[in-house]
């Protein structure tokens, strides 16, 4: 490809629309592709002992979504011709995760997963194994009966228990 | 160790007390219990490594040793014993009472799947809609992405948040539906077997009410485009005089498909699909007694009123008409040639008569039909024909 | 849950007002057609909600006519990647809507009824549902030619 001033503009413009590396164009480069995408976004940055542990979805990288990763909220507000309540899901999950962090701390060891089926509200997630299994029923109730009355319809909390040892899926 | 390192930097007396309790030993430090044991068997333990040894072990498995998962017991100097600092180091008794204290290991269950019959009914396992249960799914799944050029299988069942994320039909398989639609086949009617004809249908039931419901999660189940009723019928189904049909098309333009003969009536203006559906029926009713009505100005329409091809009303009639009558004329003057069919036509005949010839009906259905069909070879090869014969006599 | 009070109570009203009241005869509406159209992010989810749809058709006896995928529907959008300035650098998102279209022909009002309310229950997360009816439906009586 000749690279003239309208070729050069050409390529500027690309970059506006499809950030990319600046290869292509040129063949005496040979940047890679690691070095030219900086995006840092939900990527977890590794240590140099490699000791830091990270569960399997954490380990996947955004651009990932919906290949080898699942999202955390599933509803029918994102879909084609159905945003009209997009704004005041998204507001409801903060909202119920907010609260989970809260009422249920340090005890998740995963995302908060939020399902919404017609208009039921489930929540569900891996919860530490901890002795007291009492706290944790006490938790559930406690969970269900405030969001269900925040929220204004039933709310279910489908926890399960897992060692913090069994999710770790790689260390980084 | 990496979580020993971490805590110390808050400094705070507890801390310190905490490592030297022996959750995250310290390295250099000796599991004080075992040291002051009077048990004989303890003591008989095998060779404790080398510093080198240790260092050569740590190389290797670098990756356990910084999980914690392993402690590393340092051989013991009988010259250099374990100084116990007052108001810090805690008693050796006291310590190995706490030990003796502590809680046993939680001892899990077995999950519910291992004791599980396959002769079991599985509705009563999962009878309604519930995230992924490892504990309780009997067969191995798998999920998780392994590149390929690593050796290691997807992830397993346990501890996967990806299959619990993911929507199950484990409360759908085929017993369940079989048990659900016995219980609710009882509400069900048969469709009538004399309407299975489309035909039939047709004939007795013209009129058809579309409507829109939508399903989806939200706070309200109400939508605001279920309130669009749409309403379909074939204009043949309705009794209207050619007046009254011409009137009725007029009156409805676009909504009428030529095509199909089928007439379409939306509404949306009203709030509620009942309040929609009853003003669809009112402007039937209304377009349908105003086109039998005949207003006096109607009789003022001209031929570009028209939606058909109105032979009487066409300036082709006149023209054709007025061309046949000069033709005669200069017969009768200058005794000029005729065409042989227009020869035995008397002279002083009226365009009324004319009319009335085969040649000029002939005409009158070329030309109908061109208009109505549209232009085409055939149809401009059938009009270029009559009029040869027509004007020259070919 | 603390709402199931109240329920209870009310249903016992209505119980006791039903006793008086007598049920009306109504006539089973005839559908010509019905069209479920279906969406999801998930392809695969998609897939399964229309065998069970299939399998409850079978039990109820609902002749499914035609099933047919759509065209999924892609829909990206190029943000600023930075916070201030930056213009130069964008990062894109995409949505996917994916599709699916059951026609069902000639059922009855009741059928339909008892059929989609089951289908509707038992709707995954994730997944909405457009239900076209077309009901047949005789000409009003008052639409005839005028005596006169």
């Amino acid at each position: 490809m000749a690279i003239t001033p309208g070729t050069l503009k050409i390529l500027a413009l690309r970059q506006l629309v499809r950030p990319g590396p600046l290869y292509s164009w040129s063949q005496s480069f040979s940047t890679s592709l690691i070095h030219e995408k900086n995006i840092r976004a939900g990527q977890v940055k590794g240590t140099a002992n490699k000791n830091k542990p990270l569960t399997y979805e954490q380990s996947q990288y955004p651009h990932l979504m919906g290949v080898t990763k699942s999202w955390n909220s599933w509803n029918t507000s994102n879909l084609d011709g159905e945003m009209a309540f997009a704004p005041h899901t998204t507001a409801e999950d903060t909202f119920i995760r907010k609260f989970m962090l809260g009422a249920w701390h340090d005890l998740f060891l995963t995302e908060v997963i939020i399902k919404r089926r017609q208009n039921m509200v489930i929540v569900a997630g891996f919860v530490k194994r901890v002795p007291q299994t009492r706290m944790l029923y006490f938790l559930k109730g406690f969970t269900e009966e405030l969001l269900s009355h925040f929220l204004k319809r039933p709310v279910t909390v489908e926890i399960q228990t897992a060692g913090l040892r069994d999710l770790i899926h790689k260390y980084v | 160790m990496a979580a020993s390192i971490g805590s110390f930097s808050t400094f705070s007396k507890w801390t310190c007390i905490s490592q030297l309790l022996g959750r995250n030993y310290p390295i250099g430090y000796t599991c004080i219990v075992r040291h002051c044991s009077a048990n004989a068997k303890e003591n008989k333990k095998p060779a404790s490594p080398t510093p080198d040894e240790v260092r050569e072990w740590k190389k290797i498995n670098w990756r356990a040793y910084a999980t914690g998962r392993v402690r590393l017991q340092v051989p013991e100097d009988p010259d250099f014993p374990v100084m116990l600092i007052p108001g810090h180091s805690v008693l050796p008794q006291v310590l190995e009472k706490r030990e003796q204290a502590k809680r046993p290991p939680m001892k899990l269950t077995q999950p519910r799947y291992r004791r599980m019959l396959p002769e079991q009914d599985w509705t009563d396992v999962w009878p309604t809609a519930h995230t992924f249960k490892w504990s309780v799914v009997p067969f191995p799944v798998r999920q998780g992405f392994v590149k390929p050029t690593e050796s290691a299988l997807p992830r397993e069942k346990y501890g996967n948040a990806e299959l619990m994320k993911i929507p199950n039909f484990l409360h759908l398989t085929p017993q369940h539906v079989q048990k659900h639609c016995a219980a609710i086949k009882k509400f069900c009617t048969p469709w009538p077997k004399a309407l299975e004809d489309d035909t039939v249908c047709d004939k007795h039931f013209p009129l058809r009410v579309i409507t829109r419901d939508y399903v989806a999660d939200g706070p309200t189940m109400r939508d605001p485009r279920a309130r669009f009723v749409t309403i379909q019928l074939k204009l043949s189904s309705l009794k209207l005089d050619e007046h009254a049909k011409d009137k009725f098309l007029k009156l409805v333009g676009d909504r009428y498909n030529k095509e199909t003969d089928v007439l379409t009536l939306e509404a949306d203006r009203c709030p509620v699909r009942k309040q929609n559906y009853e003003y669809t029926l009112y402007l039937l009713t209304a377009l349908y007694h105003e086109s039998w009505k005949q207003e006096p100005w109607e009789a003022d329409q001209t031929e570009v009123d028209m939606i058909k091809f109105e032979w009487p009303l066409t300036t082709a009639k006149a023209k054709v008409l007025d061309t046949i009558i000069k033709i005669k004329q200069a017969q009768q003057e200058k005794g000029s040639k005729v065409p042989k069919i227009l020869e035995d036509l008397p002279d002083t005949s009226s365009p009324d008569l004319i009319e009335k010839t085969e040649i000029i009906q002939e005409y009158k259905e070329v030309l109908s039909e061109l208009y109505e069909h549209g232009e085409d070879v055939h149809q401009l090869e059938k009009y270029k024909n009559t009029t040869k014969k027509l004007l020259i006599g070919l | 849950m603390f709402v199931l009070n109240n329920l209870h109570n009310t249903a016992l009203q209505y119980s006791n007002t039903c006793m008086i009241c007598q049920e009306k005869e109504e006539t089973d509406i005839l559908y010509k057609g019905l069209d479920l159209e279906l969406k999801s992010h998930d392809p695969r989810v998609l897939d399964s909600y229309r065998k069970f749809v299939g399998e409850a058709a079978k039990e109820l006896d609902v002749s499914i006519y035609h099933v047919s995928t759509p065209s999924r529907i892609i829909k990206r959008t190029s943000l600023l990647k930075s916070v201030h300035v930056y213009k130069k650098h964008f990062v894109q998102y995409e949505s996917r809507t994916h599709n699916k279209l059951i026609q069902i022909k000639n059922i009855t009002g009741s059928t339909a009824d008892t059929f989609l309310e089951y289908i509707q229950r038992n709707l995954p997360e994730g997944v909405m549902m457009k239900v076209t009816k077309c009901r047949l439906e005789k000409i009003p009586e008052h639409i005839k030619p005028p005596t006169s």
